[in-house]
């Protein structure tokens, strides 16, 4: 993984933001001039897949050394190949995997309990379901 | 591709509440970060005796589905009088059936 300090100040987030969990960046212009791109293989070794790692960049992959930038460039180069200066980077494969998982074998196949919460006030009877996404009003 | 869809259904004393949340993506999209859950929403309530059904309300606002079910009138406590064969007046009594 690469340094807290060095995401957070590329980032402009704060370390705790950068290494808790967080799966979204923002990549800004802050990356040192001419430490991306396609250039030669860095020092700690060849690339694994060169047409992957993005050409001309600056951000947070682009100032990241070697291995290191690849690997925060999420094995994507979505954003950062079409030039714009904010960019979604993908910092845990691991959770996207067992995400997969989820989605493809448990997920969309049994239906999941909504959280809920009932109360009575009154003569009333209220119950509260978690619906998260949805926003449409409805009545019955 | 399944819409987003709430349906809400009461079959005598049973409530089933069922949500389907389709995926935002398409065909052709490139997939960076997909934690959100998707899928089938499910609950089952078992509404009592003395609750009104017929009266119920549901509103789904903010991601929160609320539902209103007011006791039915049978249920609520009410006077009965009583009356007397006798020479005297008729009295009431207070009684509970809920």
């Amino acid at each position: 993984m690469f340094e807290a300090s060095r995401a957070a100040r590329v980032t402009g987030i704060s370390p705790e933001v950068a290494t808790a969990g967080g799966s979204v960046g923002f990549a800004g212009q802050a990356g040192p001039a001419g430490a991306g791109g396609a250039g030669p293989d860095p020092p700690d070794g060849p690339r694994p897949f060169p047409h992957l790692l993005p050409a001309g960049r600056s951000g947070l992959a682009a100032s990241l050394p070697g291995w290191r930038r690849w690997w925060a460039a999420g094995w994507s180069t979505t954003g950062l190949d079409q030039g714009g200066h904010v960019t979604l980077m993908r910092f845990d494969p691991f959770r996207q995997f067992e995400q997969i998982m989820e989605q493809n074998f448990a997920g969309t196949r049994t239906p999941r309990t909504a959280p809920m919460t009932a109360l009575r006030r009154g003569d009333i009877f209220t119950v509260d379901l978690d619906l998260p996404g949805w926003s449409r009003t409805m009545s019955s | 591709m399944v819409e987003d869809d709430v349906e809400l259904t009461v079959e005598r004393n049973v409530v089933t509440v069922l949500a389907r949340h389709a995926p935002a993506r398409q065909d052709g999209d490139e997939v960076i970060i997909d934690e959100r859950p998707y899928g089938e929403f499910t609950r089952q309530l078992f509404l009592g005796d003395n609750l009104d059904a017929g009266r119920m309300t549901a509103d789904l606002r903010d991601g929160v589905l609320r539902l209103t079910i007011p006791v039915s009138e049978e249920s609520k406590p009410r006077r009965i009088p009583l009356s007397s064969s006798g020479d005297q007046q008729p009295a009431e009594v207070s009684t509970s059936t809920g």
